[in-house]
């Protein structure tokens, strides 16, 4: 026994997936890349200017060949993390912000740099909630085309679990294989234990970028997991309707699988659903409402149906709780995104709708999720916890409180901890929420060490670096 | 004789084709061209700017009322002389180089058409030959420039080096969530505005100084 939300029947996810394949042969995808096109053409799409449409074929054939398991190694082992799981999802933080959020109460925020990536890789070592981590925030200070590569440099130096980065252009992925591949022991090694992946995502409406196109084949051919994020916003880059938005959602996820598995038909994608709906005053993407958790479960829903581990419930609680009650919401909302039966979520420590981040939120929001966990709690069916006998011995009438029965199920059936209890936060330390949580951040930071990174392979990381600002920027 | 308030209310009702369908038949008619424009579509589009500030009205509301007001505009631009239109002003619009995110801008083109500037879109994408291009083309006032990366807002510099090179008149406003007041005097543009609403009122603020 364990809560499930799910949005479709299962007619309905066959009618989406129907949906989807139709999109993507009438209307087809926008290829930029000319290589990518190329690709899909000599596997049977039907290439016509930088529009492809793909014959149903070709889809199923891609969905077959997707791996229905992938591990995100780590590096460090034991935190591995294999998906799709039963047991409760992995978390990890939010991602690529520009922004850190220094003071939570007033929202005042400025652009961040390498050493704010640095505290954000610290500390989701440090939480054990914090199951993969996304470099938090930018190195800001670094060359914009060097970003990605160096927030995974970061991340790697100070964070032994799974990384996952963002990685927009093919050399960008060349690079970031070659950096990963020095802790991994060379690139044959990496593709046997890829420690990190990668985010990609599809520009919506059904468009797919040159460069991130490219990067998606070259990380398909080493093996690294690639997580097409297709951030599809209901009433702006998609249908305002729901079914129209996730068969949009789904038709692009879809296409991505294509080009990943005729890049190489072995390559691990994960279904990274993050279709939402646009606020319709501002036009920003609406994590908030009901109608984002029901688009999440039905993402997942339609990972499932596909047997492809998957990406979604983003659980965005944007908001610093001020009391108890407030922390509540936060508690209620991220078990509600739990419920959505995906195997990772993202964005513990996101504001400001992804823009910026802050570690204090990272602290709260992993204490609301480690708060949330009971509400995905499982629970035995069996002839023991069916309780006929003991319900025959009190009969009509007694009562349970005394009975060996209840005394040996309650606390691990029925019984949870207050929400003033704490998982992470220091119960000793007295204050708001925020001033908890910044005492935690402090002293997380004061004392948590990650071990270091073996020296040879750090010297080697730092050739790697050299070498790609060459090929990168140029010699200038 | 068509009556000029039904123009008005098709364009808040966003009614494309009713609108371009009345104001040919009211310039059939021999109606004011100049009347059209400003008693049909520009106070319709006018009333629909109230409405959503007042919450009545929602985004593709007013999206849709700015296409079916551009449409009749179309069918008037042959007839207008110099001066008929009392436009707020020339805006280029444009996302910067490297970057597809598209939304952010069109609102604010939306809402600059909405208070009666006339908006060329070059889409996204785009690089500061282009920006000087058609800020030639059309004399703008203006050049907007939005960028919601990091990587690619340090090219907004590049447009506003080539728009000073080419000697242009129009001012730069700059936009897009990466991108801060910190950074708009750092690479030396003209204006920043965080949102949509505020960038209305900058570009007025740009275009009259
Ligand atoms: C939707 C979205 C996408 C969609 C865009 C679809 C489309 N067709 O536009 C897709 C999925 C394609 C996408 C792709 C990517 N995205 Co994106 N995306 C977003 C998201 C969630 C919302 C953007 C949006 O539509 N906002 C709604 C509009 C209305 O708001 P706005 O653009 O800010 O515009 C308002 C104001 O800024 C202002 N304004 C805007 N322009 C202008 C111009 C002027 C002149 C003025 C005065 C004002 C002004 O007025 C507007 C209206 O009020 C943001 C997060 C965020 N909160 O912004 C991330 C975000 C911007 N993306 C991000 C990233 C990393 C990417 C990718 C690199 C991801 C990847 N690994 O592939 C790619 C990059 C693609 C590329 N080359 O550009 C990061 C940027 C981080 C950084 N350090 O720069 C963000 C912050 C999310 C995150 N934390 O990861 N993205």
């Amino acid at each position: 026994m364990r809560a499930v939300l799910n949005f479709l029947s299962e007619g309905e996810v066959e009618q989406i997936h129907e949906a989807s394949l139709r999109i993507l042969k009438e209307t087809g995808v926008k290829v930029c890349s000319e290589k990518v096109r190329g690709l899909l053409a000599e596997n049977g799409a039907e290439v016509d200017g930088d529009i492809v449409k793909i014959p149903g074929s070709l889809v199923e054939e891609a969905i077959k060949k997707a791996p229905k398991e992938i591990t995100l190694c780590a590096r460090e082992p034991k935190c591995d993390l294999k998906i799709p799981t039963d047991d409760f999802r992995f978390l990890s933080t939010s991602g690529f912000s520009p922004f850190i959020t220094t003071n939570l109460e007033t929202g005042e925020r400025r652009y961040s740099t390498s050493s704010d990536t640095k505290d954000f890789a610290i500390i989701g070592d440090y939480l054990d909630t914090v199951d993969c981590f996304w470099p938090t925030v930018i190195p800001g200070e670094v060359s914009p085309p060097l970003q990605e590569l160096h927030s995974l440099a970061i991340a790697f130096e100070n964070n032994r679990k799974h990384i996952q980065c963002s990685c927009v252009t093919g050399k960008t992925a060349k690079w970031q294989i070659r950096l990963a591949a020095t802790i991994a022991g060379g690139e044959e090694e990496l593709k046997r234990r890829p420690i990190f992946s990668t985010i990609n995502c599809p520009v919506a409406p059904l468009t797919f970028e040159k460069d991130s196109s490219e990067a998606m084949v070259t990380l398909a051919k080493a093996g690294i997991p690639t997580g097409p994020v297709t951030a599809v916003l209901a009433a702006t880059t998609a249908p305002a309707t729901i079914a129209g938005a996730l068969a949009m959602g789904n038709a692009e996820e879809l296409a991505s699988l294509v080009i990943i598995e005729c890049a190489d038909p072995d390559a691990p994608m994960i279904y990274a659903s993050e279709v939402a709906p646009a606020n319709m005053k501002t036009g920003e993407m609406n994590y908030g409402g009901p109608v984002y958790l029901l688009l999440s479960a039905a993402g997942a829903q339609m990972a499932r149906f596909y047997k492809i581990p998957s990406l979604a419930a983003d659980v965005s609680l944007e908001a610093a709780p001020s009391d108890l009650m407030s922390f509540e919401r936060n508690v209620l909302k991220a078990a509600m995104h739990f419920m959505c039966k995906s195997d990772l979520s993202p964005s513990l420590g996101g504001c400001d709708v992804a823009m910026s981040a802050s570690l204090d939120q990272l602290i709260l929001d992993a204490e609301a999720c480690e708060h949330a966990r009971a509400y995905l709690r499982t629970s035995e069916l069996n002839d023991d916890s069916l309780g006929f006998d003991i319900i025959h011995k009190v009969g009509p009438g007694g009562h349970f409180l005394g009975e060996k029965h209840t005394v040996e199920h309650f606390k691990k059936e029925i019984w949870s901890r207050e929400l003033s209890d704490t998982f992470i936060l220091d119960a000793a330390v007295k204050g708001s929420f925020v001033e908890r949580a910044r005492a935690k951040v402090k002293e997380i930071l004061s004392t948590h060490l990650p071990p270091p990174i073996d020296k040879e392979v750090h010297r080697e990381m730092e050739q790697v670096l050299r070498d790609a600002k060459k090929d990168i920027l140029g010699d200038g | 004789m068509v009556d000029l308030t039904k123009i008005k209310d098709s364009v808040i009702g966003g009614e494309v084709d009713d609108v371009v369908e009345m104001v040919r038949k009211a310039v059939d008619e021999g109606q004011s061209v100049k009347r059209i424009l400003a008693e049909g579509l520009i106070s319709g589009m006018g009333i629909v700017g109230d409405k959503y500030e007042k919450g009545d009205f929602f985004l593709p509301e007013m999206v849709i009322a700015a296409t079916a007001m551009k449409a009749g505009l179309k069918v008037l631009s042959p007839m207008l002389k110099p001066g008929d239109v009392e436009s707020a002003g020339t805006v280029v619009l444009g996302t910067a180089k490297g970057d597809i995110h598209d939304i952010g801008k069109s609102i604010v083109g939306t809402m600059l058409e909405g208070a009666g500037f006339m908006v060329t879109d070059i889409g996204v994408d785009a690089g500061p030959d282009k920006f000087v291009e058609t800020a030639k083309e059309n004399n703008a006032d203006l050049i907007g420039i939005s960028a919601l990366l990091t990587t690619t807002m340090v090219g907004m510099e590049d447009v506003i080096k080539a728009v000073k090179e080419a000697g242009l008149k129009a001012r730069v406003m700059i936009g897009g969530a990466s991108v801060t007041q910190e950074f708009a005097d750092k690479v030396g543009a003209d204006g920043y505005a965080p949102d949509a609403p505020s960038a209305v009122g900058k570009a007025k603020e740009l275009v009259k100084s």
